[in-house]
């Protein structure tokens, strides 16, 4: 109940927030938005079906060089292009998975890690259609579908990427609540079992997998087109690093709670780098304490202290606050 | 009666050992045969290669009339034969509830459902109620199954493989590791399920009174090879089978 107000307060006040915040402030949001809905769509995999990733920035970068490449070389409008490339990317993400579903656990990461890899291999090396280390930039934002141009306003922008992530975010909920959610659990929680009771696991680790690719790509699309460019570094391991990272502090296999996880990284990012050169250094030693201490994250620490509501199986559960984080941030 | 599930001459090697040399054994509908032998005798070789853990070296294994040598564990099960497994097999932070009822799950066709689908969650939830209800595990639906007592989870075990209506119920030693007891009580338990629902089980187990109290039929192994099978008083009256478990055990 109690989060589900929370949940209702944050929705409405990231709605009206353009109307109260300066405009650097919205950018810094319409930011936090986009990687928001990027580490939500990590937690499908490596919170609900433990298949942990080390390559999701490999489906980011593509849906941002997807998104690049429609914009600059076809007249599509806005959402066309962002809903687009995050469905290629999707169906990329099927045979990427299924290749990396032959392996489990370890082999599985790095079989994921080689394919963002490839991905930055290729965008570096194939100048003529990704521009190289330079990548793609001047990337418009079109208006439209019938000239309409309420989305690609600095606000209307932010207001599309903020549907793009409820959007997202309601998906997401009703697919754990569905039977195949249920079997998700049980994979994550005892993979020879379920196909013991007549499963066939690899699929629905391979749709899982190709879902969160598709919205990780629609999170690179966003941002593609938020920044103007789309570069090779988009595609880097370290990206797929910092975004598992999002998802373990903020409280995986929540939903909620990797979008509080990108919220908390990026700004104590931008207050550590502004003290000191080495704040990799000190986001790490963040990020040790949580696994130590604090392994449900950020959303458990919340569940716990301010709601007191202990206990893990409430808080895979409760639909927390979309963006208590939001408010915070602004 | 029919012939539910038939092994012909199954064998399973792991290199040069010969855990299992040439099965031969036919359960009838509605038969509790259990299989017994001393330690290594192959028992659960044989189990595991039924229900599609192992494959079989050679042999044919026949269920309903359907060859099913050599199918991987989901389409066996898909054709009606669910097991439990030696040491509990469960979902640990899953109530004792959600683990039956994504047993159940498994059976429907709706299983898949990405969205929606409460109608699928209601009919699994229903299967799982019946089958707890079976087993007495009624008052425990909310327990995280990982903090259940030892004997409640072996029979939230069971109650996973009934809860998916079965034609061949595969128990692989369901009082392992219990006291005498939850023994005892397992037992009466399985019993009044038994006598309820007219099952084929197949049954691995080492406590010989459960065996008695339980089986119709008993299929003795010993060093990979059937030395004997018959009813109970068959059984226990063969001096092979007091020698392989009185002076055999090398």
């Amino acid at each position: 109940m109690q989060n589900k107000v929370f949940g209702l307060i944050a929705m409405v006040a990231l709605i009206f927030a353009p109307q109260y915040l300066p405009v650097y402030a919205m950018t810094l949001l319409t930011e936090l938005v986009i990687l928001a809905l990027f580490a939500m769509s990590l937690d499908l995999m490596v919170g609900y079906t433990k298949l942990v990733s080390f390559g999701h920035a490999g489906a980011y970068g593509l849906g941002a060089y997807v998104c690049a490449l429609l914009s600059l070389h076809t007249s599509l409008p806005l959402p066309f292009v962002v809903l687009l490339s995050a469905v290629i990317v999707g169906v990329v993400a099927i045979g990427i998975a299924w290749s990396c579903t032959m392996a489990t656990g370890v082999s599985f990461a790095m079989l994921t890690l080689a394919f963002g890899q490839l991905g930055y291999a290729v965008a570096i090396k194939w100048v003529s259609v990704t521009g190289g280390s330079d990548g793609l930039s001047g990337i418009p934002r079109r208006l439209g579908p019938f000239g309409w141009s309420a989305l690609t306003t600095k606000t209307g922008f932010y207001l599309f990427a903020l549907a793009c992530l409820f959007g997202a975010y309601f998906f997401c909920r009703a697919l754990i609540r569905a039977p195949f959610g249920q079997v998700l659990r049980g994979i994550r929680e005892n993979e020879m079992k379920v196909l013991a009771l007549g499963y066939n696991t690899r699929r629905y680790k391979i749709a899982i997998v190709s879902l969160a690719y598709l919205f990780a790509g629609m999170a690179g699309a966003l941002y593609a087109s938020f920044a103007g460019f789309a570069n090779p570094e988009m595609l880097f391991w370290t990206v797929s690093g910092q975004v598992l990272i999002m998802v373990i502090v903020g409280g995986k296999g929540t939903l909620i709670g990797p979008m509080l996880g990108a919220v908390f990284f990026i700004m104590v990012e931008h207050k550590l780098s502004e003290l000191t050169e080495t704040w990799g250094l000190f986001m790490g030693i963040i990020f040790i304490g949580f696994v130590m201490f604090a392994p449900d994250g950020i959303l458990g620490i919340l569940n716990k202290k301010l709601f007191q509501r202990a206990g893990k199986k409430d808080s895979r559960h409760t639909p927390g606050s979309t963006g208590a984080a939001g408010g915070q941030s602004a | 009666m029919t012939t539910a599930l038939e092994c012909i001459g199954v064998g399973r090697n792991f290199g040069a050992l010969a855990a299992l040399a040439d099965v031969s054994l036919k359960v009838k509908q509605g038969e509790v045969r259990a299989v017994i032998g001393p330690n290594g005798a192959g028992k659960s070789t044989l189990f595991n290669v039924i229900a599609g853990t192992l494959k079989p070296s050679g042999g044919q294994v026949i269920v309903n009339n359907e060859d099913l040598t050599g199918m991987r564990s989901q389409s066996i099960c898909q054709r009606g034969i669910s097991r439990t497994f030696q040491l509990s097999a469960l979902f640990p932070e899953m109530s004792a509830f959600d683990n039956v009822r994504l047993a159940a799950q498994g059976k429907l066709s709706g299983r898949w459902k990405m969205f929606g689908g409460a109608s699928v969650l209601e009919e699994a939830g229903s299967l799982a109620e019946q089958a707890m209800a079976r087993l007495n595990l009624s008052a425990m639906y909310d327990t995280p199954a990982g903090t259940l007592s030892h004997g409640d989870q072996r029979l939230v075990e069971v109650a996973m493989a009934l809860a998916q209506r079965p034609t061949i119920l595969m128990l692989d030693e369901p009082t392992q590791g219990m006291s005498i007891q939850e023994t005892h009580r397992c037992v009466d338990t399985l019993k009044s399920m038994l006598q309820e629902e007219s099952l084929t089980v197949v049954l691995v187990e080492h406590d010989m009174d459960v065996v008695f109290s339980l089986a119709d039929r008993i299929a003795v192994l010993h060093r990979g090879r059937l030395i004997a099978d018959g009813t109970v008083e068959e059984v226990k009256a063969d001096a092979g089978v007091q020698d392989a478990y009185l002076g055999g055990l090398d």
